[in-house]
């Protein structure tokens, strides 16, 4: 399989695209899939339109991402990886436009439990913070074992208009409300979840939650108050200090990081994160420097290539939140995969990303992790 | 400006930590006894859990093996619970398991561990052989306790010296101690029916 990657930052979508093309004509006679990640600054409406138009294709998917991997670069504005397959390699296209649909979840279960044998690469939006809680029922609904061939990332965005732009493109749809698949056949690949984060002090336990919200711990103390101490020495305090902390939910059955959720909001009562918190959980606090972190990423880029020694190429999904805390050093991310693995690199800054847990027992909705995937086409 | 984030965010993190960790040793002896009582107890009846009662029969197996000495597995199973449940609904069905736990504390010793397995199954576990008439006694004080429901329960017994260890682990002794147990109360309740007909 031959992929590359292509970035172009002019300021409309279809003279960005129109760049993609020359740069991508001069390099392939022809190609079979094209992967868009797209700045939300261009909006939505016309973009599938405007893929189709210039590319004559309706072999492509696309979706909203602030930053956008183009190798060891981080880009804003539009990248594309092309996909050209040389052996049995083949790309499918699922999707679902609405996730609030009564038969979405039955009908992305049943295809995933089809196609247990092929790697897939999930792409959702927000969906009003859903997403996050539909990707624990569909582990909930997957029937086999190990769950290691899913992988993916909740588009990034910002709002405009009362909308948060984390959508999707696909087949002439912007999907504001669901997700696509990309699923692979006849590859090779390897998936790993860096963490990075350390876990401090004792054990708190979750005695109070509703969805994203986190109300009380242990004998009843309202975690914001706690979490408001974080902040109290700050003039204008800003929930991104609170990203070089996120808290680590402990495995109920092992005890091992399960996950990690990144603070969104603090109320007077309720501290909102990226993601679900239930009743019953576990979880210490945890902090980490960005050479903790990149110490992670080249630990799993290491273990990916020991694994699939000559990748065609790599995709990283790597939480915003996490590219906060990396400071000036997020470039030194991509720059590591790129360089451990010897191949391209696509992917993007998340809102959220998907992956196995440790055990491979179930799907996981992550926060702040930084996960890496290689292929090779078989 | 990063860098001063980063040491005040991890300063208030250590200080909660400190604050955290003052308040679990100030307390520790309380919350040690409640998150073992968690680990350990069934939330309904107060009695052991299935995870306590597995692994002290593993001990126990293990200290029988060394030292030759035998003990006994009393499976216990409810007789006509269902209906409870159908009749009254499950809020009087947990109450009337609560009852029927409460009711087995006070009749076997106290140094018998007594656990519930799950629904309406029971285990109990004698460090020595069990004497058939005591048992009878308990199901007879049992029958009385409950006769408003016509509750009553059938037994099996299994005992360590009667499974051959040689090519069995702990958990491979414990499960077929389980199983033997479990057909015998099996049986017993069958010849029960029969005779009540």
């Amino acid at each position: 399989m031959i992929v590359e990657v292509f970035s172009s930052n002019k300021k409309s979508f279809f003279f960005a695209l129109k760049e993609l093309k020359d740069k991508i004509d001069k390099r392939f006679d022809s190609y079979d899939f094209l992967i868009f990640s797209i700045h939300p600054k261009y909006g939505y409406q016309d973009l599938p339109y405007l893929i189709e138009k210039i590319f004559q294709t309706n072999n492509y998917a696309g979706f909203h991402a602030v930053n956008t991997f183009e190798n060891e670069n981080i880009v804003e504005g539009v990248v594309v990886a092309v996909i050209k397959f040389e052996k049995e390699g083949r790309i499918n296209l699922f999707y679902v436009e609405d996730i609030d649909k009564e038969d979405s979840l039955e009908k992305t279960s049943n295809y995933l439990n089809t196609f247990k044998d092929k790697l897939h690469v999930i792409i959702g939006g927000l969906c009003k913070e859903k997403f996050g809680l539909f990707i624990e029922k569909l582990s909930e609904n997957l029937n086999y074992w190990p769950i290691k061939n899913i992988i993916g990332g909740i588009s990034s965005g910002n709002e405009e208009n009362n909308e948060m732009l984390t959508y999707q493109f696909v087949d002439n749809i912007v999907i504001k409300n669901g997700f696509f698949i990309l699923t692979f056949d006849n590859v090779e690949y390897n998936i790993e979840v860096a963490l990075g984060f350390k876990p401090y002090g004792i054990t708190y336990e979750i005695k109070k939650a509703d969805g994203y919200k986190l109300y009380t711990v242990d004998d009843g103390k309202n975690f914001s108050y706690i979490v408001q101490n974080f902040l109290r020495d700050f003039e204008n305090p800003d929930i991104r200090y609170l990203w070089y902390c996120p808290i680590n939910i402990l495995d109920e059955e092992d005890g091992y990081v399960a996950t990690l959720r990144t603070f969104k909001e603090i109320g007077k009562d309720y501290v909102e994160f990226f993601g679900q918190i239930k009743e019953g959980q576990h979880f210490k606090l945890s902090f980490a420097t960005p050479e903790e972190l990149l110490e992670e990423d080249l630990k799993i880029a290491k273990q990916t290539k020991s694994i699939i020694n000559y990748p065609d190429f790599a995709i990283n999904f790597s939480c915003i939140a996490r590219q906060y805390v990396l400071e000036d050093k997020q470039n030194q991310e991509p720059e590591i995969y790129t360089s451990v693995l010897n191949c391209p690199l696509f992917g993007f800054f998340t809102f959220g990303e998907i992956g196995p847990d440790k055990h491979y027992k179930k799907l996981k909705l992550y926060n702040e992790t930084s996960l890496l995937l290689a292929v090779k086409e078989r | 400006m990063r860098e001063e984030v980063k040491i005040k965010i991890l300063q208030s993190l250590l200080d909660e930590v400190t604050k955290k960790y003052d308040y679990f040793i100030a307390n520790r002896e309380r919350i040690y006894k409640e998150t073992y009582e968690m680990a350990v107890k069934d939330s309904l009846t107060g009695l052991y859990n299935r995870q306590y009662f597995e692994d002290f029969v593993v001990k126990l197996i293990k200290k029988g093996l060394r030292e030759n000495r035998d003990f006994s597995i009393i499976f216990i199973d409810l007789d006509n619970f269902k209906p409870i449940n159908d009749n009254y609904g499950h809020t009087k069905g947990d109450d009337v398991l609560k009852k029927v736990a409460e009711l087995f504390k006070q009749t076997f010793r106290d140094y018998d561990i007594i656990a519930r397995l799950g629904g309406d199954e029971f285990v109990v576990v004698i460090e020595n052989l069990p004497n058939k008439d005591r048992i009878e006694e308990v199901r007879k004080v049992f029958e009385e306790a409950f006769k408003d429901f016509n509750l009553s329960f059938s037994y099996g017994v299994a005992n360590l010296k009667e499974v051959e260890p040689e090519s069995l682990n702990e958990e491979e002794i414990l499960n077929l101690m389980l199983i033997l147990a479990d057909r015998r109360m099996y049986e017993e309740k069958m010849e029960r029916k029969r005779r009540q007909k």
